[in-house]
């Protein structure tokens, strides 16, 4: 059984969904400061509705969401939405840059989204290009990009804001051994660099095995015990687009 | 300059105009041949069409037979219309799921990802108005008198103006409409019911 963090950075406690707990009965999550994370478990297990419930696309049944020990349901819905865009990057599954753009333009769109000037977006976006490898390829077209790249570019496009919590869906898919590793390297030193929290969500052992804890996830449960909960059920509301833009499954709600 | 730089802040809305902006610009441009194609047939069928929509909204009292035979006259545009707006609703799809992934809203995103859409068959749509607000004089003494175009342009109210524009927004929707997913699939099973057909047609009759 996997321990909890004992302070923090993202905590769910009890997240059950939908109210029948037929996809997740019970996930608790809590993760830390510089903490690179691995949530483990196979095909139909809850990885998708709890990545879903963790940037808030969907609504918990149950269950409670802390990030930042800031609880989540005080937030309207218009600052929870800019708190999710500010303080989480989420890598989904399905990832897609903009082909019409370079790789360096997407990766430093959402610094020029923050107000930041093109040429220092670009510079910045270059760095962390640099530091996934892929330095080379910044001036290319994303259309030209082969899978693998594109999946590290959409990995340091997540990262360019600096967020406190990166969620990524299968991050090292598509990745060579050798990349996966090289990757899972960066990830981790990120963590430790930046104090990112990083929840990594596989149905891969050898994926898992690369970050520093692994919390398995079968039958709608975690296998980790709550940490501290805080308060009440969280009411996280999404629309179906927004979900729909992370390949993520609809809920009843919605 | 190090990754590890401040966290950059929000920007209000209106601060992130210009970025949208030069996002809907870089849109526009064709990404490859096929892409090229799409939209050529795009705004040559909207251009096509623009023709006898614009001249059956000039028109005023024309009898049911004579619009029957503008809706004849747009039949040959009306597939290649219907088979290019598809993959340009395709491409607005996933530009605007990419442009979400970048953190960009929901409504920004589709207004953004909408440039193309707009822009092509608009343009086509302009060309074809242009040309039959300009010509239909010219035109309608050139056709015989019994010709459907020669009697709607005979009877048009002169409001050739009102009419174009009303056609450029209905060609620039109805192709929005088009490159949805329905009609997508719509279109997938009119082609499957096409090809049984001719697979039909042609058998082999038994002796």
């Amino acid at each position: 059984m996997s321990l909890p963090s004992d302070n923090p950075v993202l905590n769910a406690v009890g997240l059950v969904f939908p109210a029948d707990g037929s996809v997740l009965r019970g996930a608790h999550l809590a993760v830390g400061e510089r903490e690179a994370v691995a949530v483990l478990g196979d095909a139909g297990s809850g990885k998708s509705a709890l990545l879903a419930l963790l940037c808030g696309m969907l609504e918990p049944a149950k269950g409670s969401l802390w990030a930042n020990g800031r609880p989540l349901h005080v937030l309207q819905t218009d600052q929870r939405q800019t708190f999710f865009r500010r303080r989480f990057g989420v890598l989904p599954q399905d990832c897609r840059l903009l082909p019409e753009l370079t790789v360096a333009e997407n990766v430093a769109l959402p610094l020029r989204l923050a107000g930041m000037r093109s040429s220092q977006a670009i510079a910045r976006s270059r760095v962390w290009l640099e530091r996934f490898e892929i330095e080379d390829h910044a001036s290319s077209s994303a259309a030209e990009q082969p899978k693998p790249i594109l999946r590290r570019a959409a990995l340091a496009r997540a990262l360019v804001g600096d967020p406190t919590v990166l969620l990524a869906d299968e991050p090292l898919a598509d990745l060579s051994a050798q990349t996966a590793e090289s990757t899972a390297r960066i990830l981790r030193s990120i963590a430790v660099s930046h104090g990112t929290a990083i929840v990594v969500f596989t149905r891969e052992a050898m994926t898992a095995a690369y970050f520093n804890r692994t919390i398995k996830l079968a039958d709608g449960r975690t296998d980790t015990m709550p940490a501290t909960a805080p308060q009440a059920a969280v009411p996280l509301l999404a629309s179906s687009e927004q979900t729909a833009a992370f390949g993520l499954p609809l809920g009843p709600t919605q | 300059m190090s990754a590890t730089a401040t966290r950059p802040e929000e920007a209000p809305e209106n601060s992130r105009l210009p970025v949208l902006l030069w996002l809907a610009w870089r849109f526009l441009p064709p990404l490859n041949r096929q892409d090229q194609r799409t939209l050529t047939w795009v705004g040559v069928s909207c251009a096509y069409l623009a023709v006898p929509l614009t001249v059956g909204l000039a028109a005023g009292d024309v009898p049911g037979l004579t619009l029957l035979s503008l809706l004849f006259l747009s039949a040959p545009g009306l597939p290649i219309w219907w088979m290019s707006a598809i993959p340009l609703g395709e491409r607005r799809r996933e530009t605007s799921l990419a442009l979400r992934q970048a953190r960009i809203n929901t409504r920004s995103a589709a207004a953004t990802s909408i440039s193309r859409q707009v822009a092509y068959p608009a343009a086509g749509a302009i060309i074809g108005t242009v040309l039959i607000a300009l010509l239909h004089g010219p035109i309608g003494r050139a056709l015989p008198a019994k010709a459907p175009l020669a009697i709607a342009i005979r009877s048009a109210s002169g409001n050739w103006l009102l009419a174009s524009g009303a056609s450029v927004v209905l060609l620039v929707a109805l192709t929005a409409v088009l490159g949805t997913k329905g009609s997508a699939d719509c279109y997938a099973k009119v082609r499957r019911l096409a090809a049984r057909i001719g697979r039909r047609e042609a058998a082999p009759q038994p002796q």
